[in-house]
C-alpha cells in the first residue's frame, strides 16, 4: 500500500482531517498534525485494511529553514555612464526550521510500509508518546528525547537511554556546542590535524 | 617489587635479577578480555588459531582485571565509558600496562571532529604503554604491538638502581600495507631484545647503561 492509497483509505474512514500527502524524493508519507498523530497511529495500527503491527523505528530530525535561492540583479549602467549597484533579493522561506518525528510503520500480515510524519515548532516540540500501542516505541521516543530534545507526552519512562543521565543538552540539534569536560574526563582535541 | 623497588645497587647480579624478572613479566603478558567495539573482533583474530598471540605468551585472555597485566583498549571510549575504563584500570594490580589499539583510543579516530562524546585518545585519563593505529589494526600490527611492549619492558629496572634506558624503537613493519607501529624510515639499531640466555647481553654496548 502506497501513501496516497492509504490516504484515500483514511479518507473514506472519515480520518483524512489534518493528513496530507509528503512527496518524498524516493518514497511518499502522510504527513500529520501533531494532534492527531495518536489517533491516525492508532487506527494505523488497528483497522483492518492497514494492520501495522510492527513499529519499524521512530526517528527525529532537526529541520533548518530552507530558502529559495537569492535573486540578484547584475550591476547596470544608468543614463550618465555611472554604475548602478545590483540589488539582492532574499528567497522565499519555503520551509520554516522545525522538529520532524517520522514513524516507520509495517504490516506483517498485508506486506507493506507506511510513514508518518509530524512536524513540530522548534520552540516547543512536544508530541504524544506511542509507547502504549508498540511497546517497542518506548526506547525509540527515549532515544529521540536523548539527542533532539523531542519530548513525548505519556511516555512511563522519559529519561536518557544513551548520554550519561548527568549530560546536558541534545547533542543532534544543530545549535548543539559540544562540552570540553565530563565529569573529569577531557574531550578536547589536543592539537589541529596536520594539514599536509 | 615492593621493598626491593629500584634500592639495590646497580651490579651485574641485581642486573641480572632484573633481566630474570622482566624476562617473566615480558613472556607472559596476561590480556584483559575487553572489547568495547569492532577492533575487539581483531583482537579475537589475534587469539585465534591463525595468528595465535599465544606464541608470545600473551594469549591466556582474562575475564577479571584482578588477573590480568595488559588491558587491551578494543574500541571507540566515550564519556560515559571512559570511567569504566579508568576504573578498570585501577583494579588491575601492578605492574599493569596498556596498549591503545584501533585509531579510536590512540586519537578519536573518525569521532576526531565531531565526537561530542567521545575522549579523543584514552591517554587523557591512563597512561598508555604503547599505541597501535588502525581501522582497526591487522592483527600483525597487535603482535608487533605486543612485542614492542615486551621489548619496553625488558628494558626496565626493577631491583636495580640506575638510569632506565629507553626500549630500542627497530621500525620494522610487520607485513607489507600494515601501517608501521613505529617510523618505519628508522633502522634497526644494535641493542634489539635478545634471548636472555645470552649473559653477552648484560655486558656494556651502545644504547644501554
Amino acid at each position: 500500500m502506497t501513501a496516497a492509497e492509504a490516504l484515500e483509505q483514511l479518507k473514506k474512514a472519515g480520518l483524512g482531517d489534518g493528513v496530507e500527502l509528503f512527496a518524498g524524493p524516493k518514497d511518499a508519507a502522510l504527513l500529520v498534525t501533531r494532534e492527531r498523530v495518536k489517533q491516525l497511529l492508532r487506527h494505523l495500527r488497528d483497522s483492518r485494511p492497514f494492520s501495522c503491527d510492527l513499529l519499524l523505528m521512530i526517528t527525529g530530525t532537526h529541520m533548518t529553514e530552507k530558502r529559495a535561492p537569492d535573486k540578484t540583479t547584475p550591476d547596470g549602467v544608468d543614463v550618465n555612464g555611472g554604475v548602478v549597484k545590483g540589488t539582492t533579493v532574499k528567497g522565499a522561506l519555503l520551509r520554516e526550521a522545525g522538529f520532524e518525528v517520522i514513524w516507520h510503520l509495517r504490516s506483517v500480515a498485508k506486506h507493506h510500509l507506511l510513514a508518518v510524519k509530524c512536524r513540530l515548532p522548534l520552540a516547543d516540540p512536544r508530541v504524544d508518546s506511542v509507547a502504549d500501542l508498540w511497546p517497542a516505541a518506548d526506547w525509540h521516543e527515549r532515544e529521540t528525547w536523548d539527542l533532539l530534545g523531542i519530548t513525548f507526552t505519556g511516555h512511563p519512562n522519559l529519561r536518557r537511554i544513551l548520554l550519561p543521565e548527568s549530560w546536558v543538552g541534545h547533542p543532534l540539534r544543530k545549535d548543539y556546542v559540544a562540552p570540553k569536560e565530563f565529569e573529569g574526563i577531557n574531550l578536547e582535541v589536543d592539537a589541529p590535524w596536520p594539514t599536509p | 617489587m615492593g621493598l626491593f623497588e629500584r634500592n639495590l645497587p646497580d651490579i651485574y647480579l641485581t642486573r641480572l635479577a632484573d633481566l630474570a624478572v622482566n624476562w617473566g613479566r615480558a613472556s607472559s603478558l596476561w590480556p584483559m578480555t575487553f572489547g568495547i567495539a569492532c577492533c575487539a573482533i581483531e583482537m579475537m583474530a589475534v587469539g585465534a588459531a591463525t595468528f595465535d598471540m599465544d606464541r608470545f605468551g600473551a594469549g591466556a585472555f582474562r575475564a577479571t582485571p584482578r588477573q590480568a597485566d595488559l588491558m587491551i583498549v578494543a574500541g571507540t571510549v566515550n564519556a560515559k565509558m571512559a570511567h569504566v575504563v579508568k576504573r578498570l584500570y585501577d583494579q588491575m594490580p601492578e605492574p599493569k600496562y596498556v596498549m591503545a589499539m584501533g585509531a579510536c583510543t590512540v586519537g578519536g579516530g573518525p569521532y576526531w571532529k565531531h565526537g561530542y562524546n567521545v575522549v579523543k585518545g584514552i591517554d587523557k585519563f591512563v597512561p598508555v604503554d604503547v599505541h597501535v593505529p588502525g581501522c582497526p589494526p591487522r592483527p600483525e600490527a597487535i603482535i608487533e604491538g605486543v612485542r614492542f611492549l615486551q621489548r619496553k619492558i625488558m628494558a626496565k629496572r626493577v631491583l636495580a638502581q640506575g638510569v632506565e634506558t629507553k626500549p630500542d624503537f627497530t621500525g620494522v613493519s610487520v607485513s607489507p600495507g600494515t601501517v608501521g607501529i613505529l617510523d618505519p624510515t628508522v633502522r634497526p639499531t644494535s641493542t634489539v631484545y635478545r634471548a636472555p640466555t645470552a649473559l653477552g647481553f648484560l655486558a656494556p654496548s651502545g644504547g644501554r647503561a
